[in-house]
């Protein structure tokens, strides 16, 4: 892909195979820190343990962004939220993936006219995937993880390089929510 | 003159064995993922999913470092669990460890665990000093009951040198038949070691945000993943030289290559054994507090491990028991 | 006339030096620099000579020049030269008092470790006592009597001893020894080796060390790192040289150790343990590393009491190696002190982004101390643990094996309080420490690593040393060292190391590229961003080992010494009471005073 991860035996390994490598290693070892905003992180428990058992594909959760590759929103986002989020989602390392739960991050929800809450996520930090309903199913998280790793395969996945590239309207569009950043 | 064929041939050797110890390790963090996905009812991810983990986290494609220091975690943690490795028989290959007797081997355990400690108290993140300072304290607590285990291996078979002590074994019985005390305390004191449950609380996610790795990510956690598949393989296998006979069936001078090849077979079958009692403690108990660890390794393991050195003392000094 | 270029360089140098140095005080600091390095250079070519004589000047001095007293001094005038080079930029300028006293203790050091007769010995013993107890009343004020207390206790020990072997011998010297019964042998050494140890800072006569550790970090690096060695001296002459090891076989034997050395192994370990303990649990970065000097010395006088020759020379080494480590950790909680002015760790943190070059001279310290075989700290206390394993002491080698993993503890607590963690503020402009003080910590650390690629090369020393004693010989090469249960090559292990982390480097290089540098505020708090706060975890670092230790924490020494103290106290004041300014009461003191004289008087008569 970059030229931050050359292929170590060219001659070996032909450079498509080892982009598809690479690929591969990223879908199948998801790690995610999951952010319980809202009402989403009840629908952790049952997709993490026996019934639904996330582990099989990799996905496992992790105590910090560093760690971390896979940013779960639960639920709604509030303004005060957000800056938390923003800030977890800057430390983690590329390549790295946002999943979020839900209505509320998609369009407001049911906080659609709360003074204090954002309406789409999407404006403040780049979403890969979103799970809508309210609130979806661990059948539909489970599909939505396979879904991700499937865009992570064929490279469609690229919200991190999104961030890079629009950093600034990013940037631009969290300055107009918040009023301070220490807050 | 220098024997310059065999030291290449040696040193390549080493090498090998230093590799596949670190394979065998992520396979053993993989299977137990996979034992313990079982005991919780779940299907668990494959056995080589940490081999994915690990390549991932080496391909990452942006790291974070605090400041120069930092650079200290994954250079030294990697660099001297490898060391460890090295000073330590595997599978009946003693690899260096006629250069170097288990006092150095047990000195030669601290580099990795210093290393990572400076590495990680150089964030400026409480949690990591935190961390630190639990394993430290957890270090203090296991290594009494452990030093006197060691104590009592070394005064019953009048040596501190690992070859040595493996020959003598194999050529009378293992030290757990003649020692089974002390093997008992030795291997309470490997579930701090290997700080798995109910010893996990330097690194108590849910607590602590994983405490001295609270900052680490992409390559730098990806090496310091490596250092923790190499300690596994140094601590079981640490356990297996030490009471198992480094697991040791047949006599190299005899039988040759196979030797080595069914040797290495027997000990991977032990260390995987005893990998797995770790494993089973662990995925059935909470979590100790540092103190309560503190309390408990200074009080019953200790007392075991007293018995044992107790028993060793009599058997060699009293009775005059010479292996 | 070589013992005469010996005594002159040795003795007479330091103390003109101290004479010019008080005169010129502008230049003081410079004039002891320069005459601590006279001794120190002129050391090397003086290897191996061995010669006496005696010096009279009105009192009859004998001196000698052996490879004993070249490897103490080896340790001493080094030491004293690094810690004057880190004065050049610590202590005031046109101060004398600092320099003439460190020349006048170098000077009576010196003389000590050339002294062939116990009179000679007690006065230069006097010399350097009272000259650091001047230095330790400079700043650590009434602290300093603690000092002085346990200085003139070691002295009357030391004047018990020696009067005994007067009355046995009729003679002072050294080589006089001879026709004393053993019960007398036993008096002597037991006041002559209780009056080292206080300079060595034995558990129970330790409790002087934390105050006096306090002073001036240059004056206490020479202090701990060199002047605690003469006790390792005094003790190692005691009973090997004047004494020998065939009259301390005579007191029984165990286990062909010594009847006699063994308590005194036990009281070392048990020193090393409780050093150690206490250690983990200060909060003053002085006082730490005084409960640490405690400690490592117990190891040394484990060695001392043990005798084989595995554990002499193990002793000996460690006591070289203790010169070196302790006095670059003491130059560099100096460093520290002098950039920020704090001692307390919970209040510094973060020092190493700023100073780095201090942070790796003391990591390297820590190294040694702590035993990582990457320094020579590690193969003097290999020697000592083989050494009570190989004679199957399960008392003694717990006892040391376990305070060597305390010490662990406490080393990280210096290095993540002071030098890692959170930098605060206040310490953004800490700049990195002077050159003279990074270059006395950089001489300082060379023996540390020379000897731990050729360990070979000190232990030929040491060999010397305990043939010269007759106490036996060391097994070892350029590289190796052996003892019968074991052994480990440092080659072998220096080539695995670099090769190894060759390795290391390569999967760490591959990454340097993409790797950003972030800010230390940058940090993962559960998504917080705080403002400005202080999350440096060192205060109280060890918390829950703390409490678990609690109860047994509350029992001290120091504080047993207090109550014994003001035992006295209180009955003098009683005796206080009666003056009582009123006249007539002396006057009937006087009285009965007379009345019992006669009565005594007459009934004598």
């Amino acid at each position: 892909m970059t030229p931050e991860n050359p292929n170590p035996l060219p001659s070996i390994i032909p450079e498509k195979d080892w982009k598809k490598i690479q690929r591969m290693l990223s879908k199948r070892s998801l790690w995610m820190v999951h952010f319980c905003t809202g009402c989403g992180a009840m629908e952790m428990p049952p997709t993490m343990t026996s019934r639904y058992d996330m582990e099989r594909f990799g996905i496992i959760p992790m105590a910090t962004p560093r760690q971390a590759d896979l940013l779960l929103v639960t639920g709604y986002v509030a303004v005060k939220t957000l800056k938390r989020i923003v800030r977890v989602y800057e430390q983690m390392q590329d390549p790295k993936y946002v999943i979020a739960f839900g209505s509320c991050p998609i369009n407001g929800g049911i906080y659609w006219d709360s003074y204090n809450t954002i309406k789409r996520l999407d404006k403040y930090i780049p979403v890969d995937m979103y799970i809508a309903g309210c609130m979806p199913r661990p059948e539909a998280i489970m599909d939505a993880f396979l879904k991700l790793m499937k865009d992570i395969d064929e490279g469609r996945a690229d919200g991190w390089l999104r961030y890079k590239k629009y950093y600034e309207k990013y940037k631009a569009n969290q300055r107009r929510v918040f009023k301070r950043w220490d807050e | 003159m220098t024997d310059w064929a065999n030291i290449l041939i040696n040193a390549g050797l080493t090498a090998l064995y230093l590799f596949l110890a670190i394979c065998v390790g992520l396979l053993f963090m993989g299977i137990a993922r996979k034992v313990t996905a079982r005991i919780h009812n779940r299907v668990g991810p494959p056995i080589y999913q940490n081999f994915l983990d690990v390549g991932k986290l080496l391909a990452k494609k942006s790291n974070i470092k605090h400041n120069w220091i930092f650079d200290f975690a994954p250079l030294f943690a990697l660099a001297g669990v490898l060391l460890a490795l090295a000073y330590l028989p595997m599978g009946g290959y003693r690899l260096l460890s006629g250069d170097g007797d288990l006092i150095l081997l047990l000195y030669i355990l601290v580099i990795p665990a210093l290393g990572f400690a400076l590495g990680a108290g150089a964030s400026a993140n409480p949690n990591a000093g935190v961390g630190v300072m639990r394993a430290l304290t957890l270090m203090l607590s296991y290594e009494m009951p452990f030093l006197l285990v060691l104590l009592s291996l070394m005064i019953y078979y009048n040596t501190a040198s690992l070859t040595t002590l493996l020959e003598k074994q194999m050529h009378s019985v293992w030290a757990i038949d003649v020692l089974p005390i002390s093997a008992l305390a030795a291997d309470i004191a490997l579930q701090g070691m290997m700080m798995e449950k109910p010893f996990d609380i330097p690194i108590a996610p849910h607590e602590i945000a994983s405490g001295p790795l609270v900052e680490f990510g992409g390559n730098y956690l990806g090496m310091l993943m490596l250092y923790s598949a190499g300690s596994i393989v140094v601590e079981t296998s640490l356990f297996v030289d030490l009471f198992l006979g480094g697991g040791i069936v047949l006599n190299p001078a005899v039988y040759g290559i196979l030797a080595y090849v069914v040797n290495y077979i027997v000990w991977f079958a032990l260390i995987f054994v005893v990998w797995m009692i770790a494993i089973f403690i662990n995925a059935v108990f909470p979590r100790f507090r540092i103190e309560q660890a503190f309390k408990f390794y200074w009080k019953w393991p200790t007392l075991i491990a007293a018995l044992g050195l107790a028993q060793a003392y009599i058997m060699s000094v009293i009775l005059g028991v010479s292996v | 006339m070589e013992i005469w270029s010996a005594f002159g360089i040795f003795v007479l140098v330091p103390l003109i030096g101290a004479l010019l140095s008080y005169l010129a005080r502008k230049y003081a600091v410079y004039l002891g620099l320069i005459f601590a390095l006279v001794p120190a250079i002129a050391l090397y070519p003086f290897y191996g000579k061995e010669m006496s004589t005696v010096v009279n000047i009105g009192v009859k001095l004998n001196l000698a020049f052996d490879v004993t007293t070249w490897f103490f001094m080896l340790m001493l005038d080094t030491v004293a030269l690094a810690s004057m080079l880190f004065a050049t930029s610590y202590v005031r300028k046109g101060e004398g008092g600092f320099s003439t006293l460190m020349l006048l203790g170098l000077a009576g050091a010196n003389g000590v470790l050339m002294a062939r007769d116990f009179l000679t010995l007690y006065i230069f013993w006097e010399m350097m006592s009272w000259s650091a107890y001047i230095l330790v009343l400079r700043s650590s004020g009434e602290y300093a009597r603690r000092y002085m207390l346990f200085a003139v206790l070691s002295a009357y020990l030391l004047i018990m001893g020696i009067g005994i072997y007067y009355y046995y011998t009729g003679s002072f010297l050294y080589s006089a020894a001879s026709g004393i019964p053993l019960s007398g042998w036993a008096w002597i050494l037991l006041f002559l080796i209780l009056g080292f140890a206080v300079k060595m800072a034995v558990f129970p006569l330790h409790v002087w060390a934390p105050y006096a550790y306090r002073s001036e970090q240059p004056f206490v690096a020479f202090l701990s790192g060199g002047l605690s060695k003469l006790g390792t001296f005094g003790i190692f002459m005691a009973m090997y040289s004047i004494a020998g090891v065939a009259i301390l076989q005579g007191f029984g034997t165990f286990r062909s150790i010594s009847l006699f050395g063994y308590p005194f192994a036990v009281l070392g370990a048990f020193t090393a343990f409780i050093g150690t303990i206490l250690a983990i649990f200060q909060d003053d970065l002085r006082k730490l590393l005084a409960y640490s000097s405690i400690g490592q010395l117990g190891y040394v006088m484990v060695g001392l009491g043990l005798g084989t020759p595995l554990a002499v020379g193990g002793a000996l080494f460690h006591a070289f190696n203790h010169a070196f480590f302790k006095a670059i950790l003491f130059l560099g909680a100096g460093a520290v002190i002098y950039r920020t002015g704090k001692y307390r760790i919970s209040e510094l943190g973060g020092l190493g982004y700023r100073m780095p070059f201090t942070f790796l001279f003391v990591l390297f310290a820590i190294f040694a101390l702590a035993g990582i075989p990457i320094t020579s700290g590690f193969i003097s206390k290999w020697m000592l643990y083989e050494a009570a394993i190989e004679k199957k002491f399960v008392l003694i080698a717990p006892l040391m094996l376990i305070a060597s993993v305390g010490a662990f503890l406490y080393c990280f607590r210096i290095l993540y309080g002071v030098f890692l963690g959170q930098l605060d503020k206040e310490h953004e402009n800490v700049k990195e420490a002077p050159a003279p003080m990074l270059a006395a910590m950089a001489l300082l650390m060379l023996p540390l690593l020379i000897f731990a690629i050729f360990p070979g090369w000190i232990l030929k020393w040491i060999n010397e040393i305990l043939t010269g004693a007759n106490i036996g010989t060391l097994k070892y090469d350029t590289y190796a060292y052996y003892s019968s249960i074991g052994g480990a090559d440092m080659l072998v292990f220096w080539i695995t190391f670099m090769l190894l982390f060759m390795i290391s480097m390569y999967l760490f290089t591959r990454k340097r590229k993409v790797t950003k540098v972030v800010d230390q505020y940058d940090n993962y708090l559960a998504g917080e961003t705080p403002p400005y706060v202080q999350l440096h975890a060192a205060h109280n670092f060890y918390k829950p080992l703390r409490d678990t230790w609690a109860p047994l924490l509350r029992y001290s020494v120091d504080r047993a010494y207090e109550k014994f103290v003001k035992f006295f106290i209180e009955g003098f004041e009683e005796i206080k009471k009666m003056y009582t300014e009123n006249p007539q009461d002396y006057a009937a003191y006087l009285g009965i005073a007379f009345l019992i004289f006669l009565l005594v008087g007459w009934w004598l008569l």
